[in-house]
């Protein structure tokens, strides 16, 4: 990710890269011809991409402890699919796609309704497989004598 | 009923203040020691936490800057919600369990406790409070700056209080933070919190109603009348572009577990297990709470694009226009009541962990017994007092003399917290390798790098985030210095607790 920041400081800046003053509005900007993300977008879209897989090795972090590597990947691959497919298509439709989809533009509709609850699928994961994937009554006993060995412990450990 | 509005919108904060003594009062009795202080007993249930979790998270910036950002730069600022998804699923998995077992197994009643038993290392617990401490005296002198200018607002239009002034309104809105929070610790805050959540949630869903009635057309001629004028403000990226928004989404999604107002609520829950169901209910109230900043900025736009509405004088009076000419009086009074609630629920979260870090974590960490155990929580209601006045004079001074203090402390937040504590928590709390070392390198880069970029203004290619990038470098330098030592020591049931 690092990479992408630095290839994007080595890019020459369209001047409405960031946007532009509103011509009649002082306190609005404008984005300007789409044209300005043309060289970017690949790029926009590995970033996005990178992100992504990111966050999901993040989240076999959190659950690898139980599951092991492997199993924690497979419980968290067809979300990370789905958020992955859903960041394409937005990108997708940016370049592409043309009139309004649910009153938005299509890529917007996509990030609304797609790319926003997309995580929804690792948040159902950890509801429903949460003693399988996160902690269950094994993990609660193994606490619970790790505790009494504290306990047992003198002479008691302070904060 | 519009030559009431000033009443009603009074009668409603006024009663949402009441609400907050009254909460404050109930908690006092029920906070006997620092741990009830701090973190509640670890005994609240689902519901509570939950809420407490949302509401920490949505500040008085979702409630007024949330809504200039999409009226000013179009859908960029979108990203900074939508983030909010994977965002709660990164904490939760990260941290719901661990944080949780690591609070119970060594008594921990402040997140530097946890850093400090994780990595057993005093500069570690230093570090992390030290940069707690920074970002707590920025973001609540923001905070107490923002409620002191919306109670002006507010006060102003009465004959009464007509020319009140901001010092007034400071002393005014802060009395009632700081006597629950005095009062009733953080017992206080996450049930003023429950009722702050609530409170935005009902703002909320009349705000997107209301909003979307203002616009003959609905959403279809919102987005049509933005569009028209600027393409790119309706699409995705809004007007900032693609890796700029792209920047945000990274910050704000991966940022979430290293807020330390947040993830301290993650400690105090009853039971471990109750972390499954806290995960939804913290993301559905965040998401409803945040459609009132994607409503009122998106509505005012077109407003103003249309000619319907005149210029505002700047990009964050968008809320405050909106609810002045298109929300009926009993939900300008609502709304009002939900932004105390959004900043208060900041605020007080604030306070209670700027609190540890000056009576706990600090004088731990350079090795001082002179508070004892015993006279824990009647320091515990000293500092919070304290850090409160401290904040609230520096909120003054910067307002009068330097502006640009409370900005540059300010930028002490989200993004400095994400650079110096997803490392160190959110990462280390879940990876062996991570060294002392490691956690310390990295919260002095955030420090640092997030410093440098408020101080000499640096601004980075196509809008990235300095936040981002920080975080960006902090992690790679955690990596990298964990790496290249030997593995850490780690306590016996430390590790036991992190192989669970």
């Amino acid at each position: 990710m690092c990479l992408v920041v630095a290839l994007c400081a080595s890019l020459p800046e369209p001047p409405n890269a960031m946007g532009v003053a509103h011509p009649v509005h002082a306190t609005l900007r404008k984005g300007g011809p789409e044209g300005r993300h043309a060289g970017v977008l690949a790029l926009g879209w590995a970033f996005g991409v990178l992100q992504i897989a990111f966050f999901v090795g993040l989240l076999v972090l959190g659950t690898r402890s139980k599951l092991g590597n492997r199993g924690a990947m497979v419980r968290v691959l067809p979300g990370a699919l789905v958020y992955l497919a859903t960041w394409t298509a937005l990108v997708l439709a940016y370049a592409h796609a043309r009139g309004r989809w649910l009153g938005f533009p299509p890529a917007t509709a996509i990030m609304l309704v797609g790319l926003w609850p997309a995580p929804l699928v690792f948040v159902a994961l950890y509801m429903r497989g949460f003693r399988s994937l996160v902690y269950g009554p094994d993990e609660a006993r193994a606490f619970k004598a790790i505790m009494a060995r504290q306990r047992e412990a003198a002479p008691a450990r302070k904060p | 009923m519009e030559p009431l509005r000033t009443p009603i919108v009074l009668a409603c904060v006024g009663v949402y203040m009441l609400s907050c003594i009254v909460v404050g009062a109930w908690a006092m009795r029920r906070t006997h020691s620092a741990k009830d202080f701090f973190v509640a007993g670890r005994d609240l249930g689902v519901m509570v936490t939950a809420l407490a979790v949302f509401s920490s998270t949505l500040s008085g910036f979702g409630f007024v800057g949330g809504p200039g950002l999409v009226y000013s730069l179009g859908m960029s600022s979108i990203w900074m919600i939508i983030a909010s998804s994977i965002g709660y699923a990164l904490s939760f998995f990260l941290l719901g369990k661990r944080i949780r077992l690591f609070a119970e197994l060594r008594d921990s009643v402040s997140l530097p406790d946890a850093v400090a038993a994780r990595y057993r290392s005093e500069a570690a617990r230093f570090l992390t409070a030290l940069a707690i401490l920074l970002g707590v005296m920025g973001y609540l002198a923001t905070q107490i700056l923002a409620m002191a200018t919306v109670l002006q607002s507010v006060l102003t239009r009465t004959d009464t209080f007509s020319q009140i002034s901001l010092g007034a309104c400071v002393t005014l809105s802060c009395a009632v933070l700081v006597f629950y929070s005095v009062a009733g610790g953080i017992i206080a805050s996450v049930y003023t919190d429950m009722l702050q959540g609530a409170v935005m949630v009902v703002a909320a869903l009349m705000v997107l109603i209301a909003a979307i009635l203002a616009v003959d057309g609905g959403v279809p001629a919102i987005v049509d009348i933005i569009a028209a004028d600027d393409r790119e403000a309706a699409n995705p990226w809004g007007t900032l572009g693609m890796l700029g928004t792209l920047s945000w989404y990274f910050v704000f999604a991966l940022g979430g577990a290293g807020q330390p107002h947040v993830v301290t609520k993650l400690m105090m829950n009853r039971r471990v297990e109750d972390a499954r169901h806290i995960l939804p209910v913290s993301i559905l109230g965040y998401s409803v709470s945040a459609l009132l900043w994607i409503s009122i900025g998106l509505t005012m736009r077109a407003l103003v694009l249309s000619g319907g509405h005149p210029e505002l004088p700047g990009a964050d009076a968008a809320a405050a226009e909106f609810l002045q000419h298109y929300a009926h009086p009993l939900l300008a009074g609502v709304v009002f009541a939900g932004l105390f609630a959004a900043i208060m629920s900041t605020a007080d979260a604030f306070l209670n962990i700027g609190a540890a870090a000056v009576i706990h974590d600090i004088p731990r960490a350079l090795g001082s017994t002179a508070i004892k155990p015993e006279r824990e929580l009647f320091w515990a209601r000293v500092a919070t007092a304290v850090t409160a006045v401290a904040a609230a004079v520096f909120a003054m001074y910067s307002h009068y003399e330097n502006q640009r203090l409370v900005a540059l402390l300010g930028a002490f937040g989200w993004g400095t917290f994400a650079a110096a504590l997803v490392p160190t928590v959110a990462i280390g709390f879940n990876w062996k390798r991570a060294s002392a070392r490691a956690a310390c390198v990295a919260i002095v880069s955030s420090l640092v790098i997030n410093l440098a970029i408020e101080l000499f203004k640096l601004r980075l290619p196509f809008g990235i985030n300095g936040g981002a990038a920080s975080l960006a470098v902090s992690l790679t330098l955690f990596f990298c210095v964990s790496f290249m030592g030997p593995p850490p020591p780690i306590d016996p049931d430390v590790e036991a607790v992190m192989d669970l």
